[in-house]
């Protein structure tokens, strides 16, 4: 009977440590509070880049490689990449969804090393009209302060270029 | 409803150029905004501008990723066109 007990006892607490049951009230509501959405903690319009405006905040624990594509100057620089490395400009533009008004061809990558400690948001990226077109579908990260000296990005390497069309 | 959506692409020309001068003239994305405002707003005076099928422009999003500082009143009016077309035109 007493092993029994101590068995149910063990079982109930192991239970309790595998679904974070063992927080109390007051932790609980803290821990529900901390929950931000995307749209919380980074604003509506940079939310809705993401697929259904839903990211999660990353911060990195070591110094992380992430793409940036572009194809001159004037877009190398900025705050959203990706973890995803494409071959040519055809799959940057629709996975990445990069609406071809804005002028980012994608003919280029870089490679961004965000330093230890940035803190990243991550999620799906969000089609952009026309979506036949720019489905999105790909990995966008997406930082705040992409001024901060600490990172490093590297020299463009070039894509290889096919005719985008969009009817 | 075309006169409301005008309105705010001017706040946004405005905005865009009184920002210009704290931007290196090598930042040639405010630049080009400037001009896609302008397009935009033309097509809107002469009703040619497409119609919105519950679609953005993308305004916010291009400037987004390069405007100083994150919350800045350019965004935060690129961001009120892009929510006005999709909801009105």
């Amino acid at each position: 009977m007493q092993l029994n007990c101590k068995t149910s006892t063990t079982i109930v607490i192991s239970l309790f440590a595998t679904f974070g049951f063992s927080l109390t009230r007051p932790q609980l509501s803290k821990a529900i509070a901390q929950q931000k959405t995307c749209t919380e903690m980074i604003g509506a319009s940079d939310a809705a880049t993401f697929k259904d405006s839903q990211c999660k905040e990353v911060k990195l624990t070591q110094a992380t490689n992430f793409y940036r594509y572009h194809s001159d100057d004037t877009n190398k620089f900025g705050r959203f990449m990706t973890t995803n490395k494409y071959n040519n400009n055809l799959d940057v533009i629709k996975k990445l969804a990069l609406k071809q008004t804005w002028g980012n061809k994608a003919t280029k990558i870089i490679t961004v090393t965000l330093p230890t400690g940035t803190i990243t948001y991550q999620g799906i990226v969000a089609f952009q009209d026309p979506a036949t077109c720019y489905p999105g579908g790909g990995q966008q990260t997406y930082i705040v302060n992409s001024k901060d000296p600490n990172i490093q990005w590297s020299a463009s390497q070039p894509l290889t270029v096919n005719s985008f069309v969009c009817p | 409803m075309m006169k409301n959506f005008i309105t705010l692409i001017d706040q946004a020309i405005e905005i865009a150029i009184a920002t210009q001068p704290d931007y290196n003239p090598a930042e040639k994305r405010l630049e080009h905004f400037i001009e896609m405002l302008n397009k935009l707003k033309s097509e809107a005076e002469s009703g040619q501008l497409a119609p919105a099928n519950n679609a953005q422009l993308g305004l916010a999003r291009f400037v987004g990723d390069w405007v100083e500082p994150v919350d800045s009143p350019l965004k935060s009016v690129a961001w009120e066109i892009d929510q006005y077309y999709q909801q009105n035109m």
